[in-house]
């Protein structure tokens, strides 16, 4: 009977879990502020979820003067919209810059590169540092899944004829979720070329 | 009534106080063979088939569910996915539930249905991510995976969902620390023997013989097997390159740490000292850790570090195959085997794959292969044939 009865707890713990999970998610889709970016989509695979097109953002590389960031450091990047109603990178630091006509995006610095620049020529040339870093972001926006076939089409798209955008949700501490892909303003799912 | 469980107990209890001269050996076979235990304690054929082949049904649906989910039709719509793998679950843990605990108990069935509902849940956990388009770095679902099925393992006494179970948590350990490079190898050391202790405590602690040989087993393969990489000069090297993290590294210490502690504490603690083949081991272990201890502290591993592991990993599977011996068990004797042919052959490549000619290197590892494979036969069967004989 004690058995039984640990089972039954056990079954009911794992489909709250799931209720949970799926809730959490609807609930940040409906109350967090919705924004829309610009992608550069690249296409791997998942391991259990299949194909997801890795898409990329303006703020996923910044150039830095500054050598004290590490890799695994936080990162927010403050975002402000442009004419055509796009959120461009307006800035980043340590701590969320929270203002009226902004939204801050929290990110994670995973590599920090020292920009080199050639110098000399042939058997001659070296590489030397300038001075300024490139910190590579990684953000929780940067997978949406989708078919195997239409993954493969979306990533074959000649980047300057096929314009694409993200719409995403922005909390105010800087986490974010994913929402949909448009390709040419079309849904993703949706779009044929 | 006595169930599995306390007759596998039994089982072991008599054969140490047959040991230690406390019953003859008709006497111990005299308690066994008491009316009901006997068929408790040993599963018929029959049963064993139905088993069998009702895991590999539930491994098969459960395969098919996570491809399924992988094809990501879009043709189906999110909630009615949602509801398959809900109904999914319900459906298989219900048929389970009264398989196993109703009015007629066929536990061999049930535990096809309990293995398919923790697959299922496993894939609702991945469904809910793509659906909500979660980082595909996103390894706490594996994790959630690990944690909902480990004390369904014991609610319903099933070997393949600790096993799924058990699998998840090692490749969560592999996935979730991916900045690191190969370093997740240490991790898996101290996992490995945390599960060594672990199976320790399930001996003689919790009388659950069947799941101590369950973590037994994995954590001597993973520390076997990362030690076993650690001899590689190219690994060595290529690990000693690869950079923690400060998470990576506060984490494996910690996993470290607790390994440690749990391997003195079997050693010198009152409750092992009735049994000295496992003091020895645990004692023994302590130097397992040490490879990826000095991975960890920056240590660039030259030529002594390579003697060092090679010795290390002869001590290790010498070490289990002698354990083997001693606790009359063949399943840890086969593995230490498994494990010292493949050392053999893995230095045999290293050393003379570039100094031979290529004829040469072949016949010469033939031959050596054949040897040593002979010698290793005869003396298994003559080991494996004295635990028969006393049993």
């Amino acid at each position: 009977m004690r058995w039984q009865r640990l089972f039954l707890c056990i079954v009911t713990l794992q489909l709250l879990l799931l209720v949970g999970l799926v809730g959490l998610q609807q609930y940040r889709l409906s109350a967090w502020r919705p924004i829309r970016l610009r992608v550069e989509p690249v296409d791997p695979a998942a391991l259990f979820r299949g194909r997801y097109v890795h898409l990329t953002y303006e703020f996923s590389r910044l150039r830095t003067a500054s050598g004290e960031w590490e890799a695994g450091e936080n990162i927010y990047v403050r975002l402000a919209r442009d004419r055509r109603g796009l959120w461009r990178v307006a800035g980043f630091g340590r701590e969320c810059d929270r203002r009226a006509d902004a939204v801050c995006l929290q990110g994670r610095v995973k590599h920090v590169y020292p920009e080199t620049q050639e110098v000399g020529q042939g058997r001659q040339m070296s590489f030397r540092q300038t001075g300024r870093f490139t910190l590579v972001i990684q953000t929780e926006i940067e997978s949406y899944f989708i078919s195997e076939r239409q993954a493969h089409e979306i990533e074959s798209l000649p980047r300057d004829r096929y314009a694409m955008a993200v719409d995403v949700v922005v909390a105010n501490d800087g986490r974010a979720a994913l929402k949909q892909l448009y390709v040419r303003g079309i849904p993703a799912e949706e779009f044929t070329p | 009534m006595a169930n599995r469980q306390t007759l596998e107990w039994l089982r072991a209890e008599v054969q140490l106080w047959q040991k230690e001269g406390l019953v003859s050996p008709a006497q111990a076979q005299g308690i066994l063979a008491r009316p009901g235990y006997g068929e408790l304690l040993t599963e018929p054929p029959s049963r064993r088939l139905t088993k069998l082949f009702a895991i590999l049904g539930g491994l098969l649906v459960g395969a098919g569910l996570i491809l399924f989910i992988s094809s990501n039709w879009r043709a189906i719509p999110n909630a009615a996915k949602l509801t398959l793998v809900f109904e999914t679950i319900i459906g298989a843990y219900f048929t389970g539930y009264r398989l196993r605990f109703g009015s007629s108990s066929r536990p061999g069935l049930a535990a096809g249905f309990f293995f398919l509902g923790a697959i299922a849940y496993g894939s609702g956990i991945f469904l809910v991510a793509q659906i909500y388009n979660f980082h595909a770095d996103w390894r706490t679902g594996i994790l959630y995976w690990f944690l909902g099925t480990l004390p369904l393992a014991y609610a319903v006494d099933s070997r393949p969902v600790l096993w799924l179970s058990l699998g998840t948590l090692i490749l969560w350990c592999a996935t979730q620390f991916e900045d690191t490079g190969g370093l997740f190898l240490v991790l898996w050391q101290g996992l490995g023997g945390l599960l060594m202790a672990a199976s320790y405590v399930h001996l003689r602690r919790l009388q659950h013989r069947r799941f101590a040989l369950i973590y037994f087993g994995l954590g001597s393969g993973l520390v076997l097997f990362t030690t076993l990489m650690m001899t590689f000069d190219g690994i060595a090297r290529s690990l000693a390159a690869d950079r923690a993290t400060n998470e990576f590294v506060a984490f494996c210490t910690a996993l470290l740490v607790l390994c440690f502690v749990a391997f003195v504490s079997l050693s010198v603690s009152p409750w092992s000292a009735g049994d000295p083949a496992y003091r020895r081991l645990y004692t023994v272990l302590l130097l397992a850790l040490a490879p990826g201890i000095l991975l960890l502290t920056g240590y660039k591993p030259g030529n002594a570090y390579l003697i060092g592991t090679n010795l290390l990993m002869f001590a290790e599977c010498s070490g289990l195959i002698l354990f083997g011996v001693a606790v009359r068990t063949k399943a840890y004797l086969h593995l230490g085997i498994c494990f010292f042919l493949a050392l053999v052959a893995c230095r045999y490549f290293d050393n003379f794959w570039e100094y031979l000619p290529r004829s040469l290197f072949f016949v010469f590892g033939g031959v050596l292969m054949l040897l040593l494979g002979w010698f290793l036969e005869i003396k298994r069967r003559h080991w494996v044939a004295e635990f028969e004989g006393e049993e």
